[in-house]
């Protein structure tokens, strides 16, 4: 019923990543989820997007990542911290070190390039730039100033939605 | 033997520079001083007028041996002090050791002669009983045994082993009681009730256990509780096999004569015999499971034929579980006879998910535009049998139904919070807030976590589809309401 969908192509992903050059594969992920959702015109990757990934590209993203940092970071391995603080995203933002410090209700999410480029980084840090990008207008909502996530306050749903993702990916 | 291990002490003040009412005061202060040590059974004052003229002094009949030490480092301490002769007499069984001095270094040699008098495995004994009485060693007590073996030049091996005797096979309280009880526990197996000699044995055990009646009478009443109930297990399971295997003889009886008339078929009393099992649980237990298998051989039916008997007869006590999409919805069934609300409430997701999406997608109004009919009302017919029709796809459309707006069918479900003209003001739930068992707001469940796309942050389903889903209902199975009308 749908017209078949160019496979994604992985190999520079495989490649930054056997380099362990985290933050160029970060970037590149991002990209193939927009890509995945809407090959010919990428999208922003909203709530409704995330809803419709495709099983199989999650999983791939997700194998390739956990492959090459040793189950440090990939996206089974944010569900399971996730899962595992009953669904707080305060708490999960600063367990993998998205937020500098808690202080609740308030927690501020750091800039993009003040995460930790390396293995030494908290584990489930990566991917995040997914979850950073946002349009300017999602940046204004979120609390920052037209700078992606950062300087934002917490705000759960596109980690929700992702974890919603990976559960229903799951249960097939 | 502990006694022979205790010195008799006696302590006089000899200096003869001391009028009596001085020599008097400086004996009490030792008194106070000699009382003030721990560990030192009644000390006495003893004065006396003897030929000598007037003499005043300490006893200690029952002196510990590792008391010794500090005792004459206390004697020593004054002496040092206030240089005044004393006179000091130690008396081992039948041994004294008498010394009569102004130095402390005099009077503290004495202890390495005393200690040499006393047999000195004794010494360490009498300590490690007093030590052992109620329960295993300390670190401190076992620190101060440490020290004492030093002192008696014990070799490691022979102090462990007088620490053994001493602690007895059970270490601690914990292990004496842990000791009876399996003794108990044993005899009861063994056989119930205990007779009366096995109960003055157990009596005999608990007293040289050192156990107290209150130490043992939890761990009786909980055995002796436990040995009723097993015993009343097994009468209740072998009055119930000599039933069965009358029923089994009455269910093999016909099988030789296969011709007679008006005789059943193997079919019907297949399935007869299934309803019966079936008629009170989903979950036919491995007992009734294996007579069934041996029921299907006797009467030579195929496993296929079986399991399409089974399966018609489950779904009439049970419920139907149609699929057009091929979805397996014995798991939901499950989950809803055992009334786990909340598993079934995400098993629902997944067999809606699996119905009427593609890649497990949340259901868009287009994709519940074509949702499939036959799966619609499985669904909501297990929901409503197992809720006696209060959760279920019917009970949401009739609250859909009976209110003005989205918003307001949201509030009344209890699904979303809302006030104000067009319910304008709107506070969402997370979805682990929502109520996922008996007694919640009328089509509270299932909620509609397939049509979601974040759930924690907000539980919140689009108005679009929430007509659509609604409208495809209708179709599917038009509402009562409607075809009176």
């Amino acid at each position: 019923m749908q017209t078949t969908i160019p496979a994604l192509d992985y190999q520079d992903l495989d490649n930054l990543l056997s380099e362990q050059d985290w933050e160029a594969a970060d970037r590149l992920s991002a990209d193939l989820l927009r890509q995945a959702v809407s090959p010919d015109q990428p999208v922003d990757l909203d709530l409704a997007a995330i809803a419709h990934l495709p099983c199989n590209d999650l999983h791939r993203l997700d194998q390739l990542w956990t492959h090459y940092s040793g189950q440090r970071f990939g996206f089974s391995v944010q569900q399971q911290i996730y899962t595992a603080l009953e669904c707080d995203a305060v708490q999960f933002s600063h367990e993998v070190g998205w937020t500098p410090w808690t202080f609740r209700p308030f927690a501020f999410f750091r800039f993009y390039h003040q995460l930790d480029f390396s293995l030494e980084a908290p584990r489930g840090q990566f991917p995040a730039f997914w979850f950073w990008q946002l349009p300017l207008n999602g940046s204004l909502l979120a609390g920052g100033f037209g700078s992606g996530r950062g300087a934002g306050y917490v705000d759960a749903k596109k980690l929700d939605a992702l974890i919603l993702r990976l559960e229903r990916c799951s249960l097939q | 033997m502990a006694a022979d291990s205790k010195i008799h002490f006696t302590t006089h003040l000899s200096d003869r520079g001391l009028n009596n009412e001085e020599r008097d005061q400086q004996v009490r202060d030792l008194f106070e001083k000699i009382q003030s040590l721990t560990g030192i059974d009644a000390p006495r004052y003893v004065a006396e007028v003897g030929t000598d003229g007037h003499r005043s002094g300490i006893e200690i009949a029952q002196l510990e041996a590792d008391r010794l030490r500090p005792l004459l480092r206390l004697i020593g301490d004054r002496l040092d002090k206030t240089p005044l002769e004393m006179q000091i007499i130690l008396q081992v069984g039948s041994t004294y050791l008498q010394t009569q001095t102004h130095k402390s270094e005099e009077v503290l040699a004495m202890l390495p002669l005393a200690e040499r008098l006393l047999p000195k495995h004794l010494v360490y004994e009498g300590k490690a009983e007093a030590y052992a009485r109620r329960s295993g060693f300390t670190p401190v007590e076992q620190a101060n045994l440490e020290m004492l073996r030093y002192r008696l030049d014990l070799n490691p091996d022979e102090a462990r082993a007088i620490q053994a005797k001493a602690l007895g096979p059970y270490e601690t309280l914990e292990h004496s009681l842990e000791r009876y009880e399996q003794v108990l526990s044993q005899e009861i197996q063994r056989q119930y009730p205990l007779s009366e000699e096995t109960e003055a044995e157990l009596k005999r055990l608990q007293e040289s256990l050192g156990l107290t009646y209150e130490d043992i009478t939890e761990i009786r009443d909980k055995h002796l509780f436990r040995a009723q109930t097993d015993q009343k297990q097994v009468d209740d399971l072998k009055a119930r096999i000599t039933q069965l295997q009358t029923t089994i003889t009455q269910l093999q009886q016909p099988q030789p004569d296969p011709e007679d008339r008006a005789e059943p078929s193997a079919r019907d009393r297949y399935q007869q015999a299934f309803r019966q099992i079936i008629q009170t649980t989903l979950y036919p237990s491995d007992f009734d499971r294996g007579r069934l298998e041996q029921a299907r051989q006797i009467w030579q039916l195929s496993p296929d034929e079986v399991a399409a008997l089974e399966q018609s007869i489950t779904d009439e006590l049970y419920g139907p579980i149609k699929s057009s999409k091929g979805v397996d919805y014995r798991r939901l069934r499950q989950l809803l006879w055992s009334q786990q609300w909340q598993e079934a409430d995400r098993e629902t997701e997944r067999v809606m998910l699996q119905a009427g999406s593609q890649d497990m997608r949340p259901l868009s109004s287009s994709l519940l535009n074509s949702f499939p009919c036959v799966d619609l009302i499985t669904v909501d017919g297990l929901w409503q049998r197992y809720s006696g029709g209060r959760y279920g796809f019917e009970p949401q459309r009739q609250v859909y139904a009976a209110e003005s707006s989205i918003a307001d069918f949201l509030r009344v479900l209890g699904w979303q919070d809302s006030w104000g003209w067009g319910g304008i003001i709107k506070v969402t739930r997370a979805y682990s807030e929502l109520q996922f068992r008996e007694g919640a707001p009328k089509g509270h469940l299932p909620t509609w976590r397939w049509a979601c796309t974040t759930l924690e942050s907000a539980y919140t389903i689009g108005s679009a589809e929430i007509d659509t889903f609604f409208e495809r209902l209708n179709q599917c199975l038009p509402s009562k309401s409607s075809s009176l009308s």
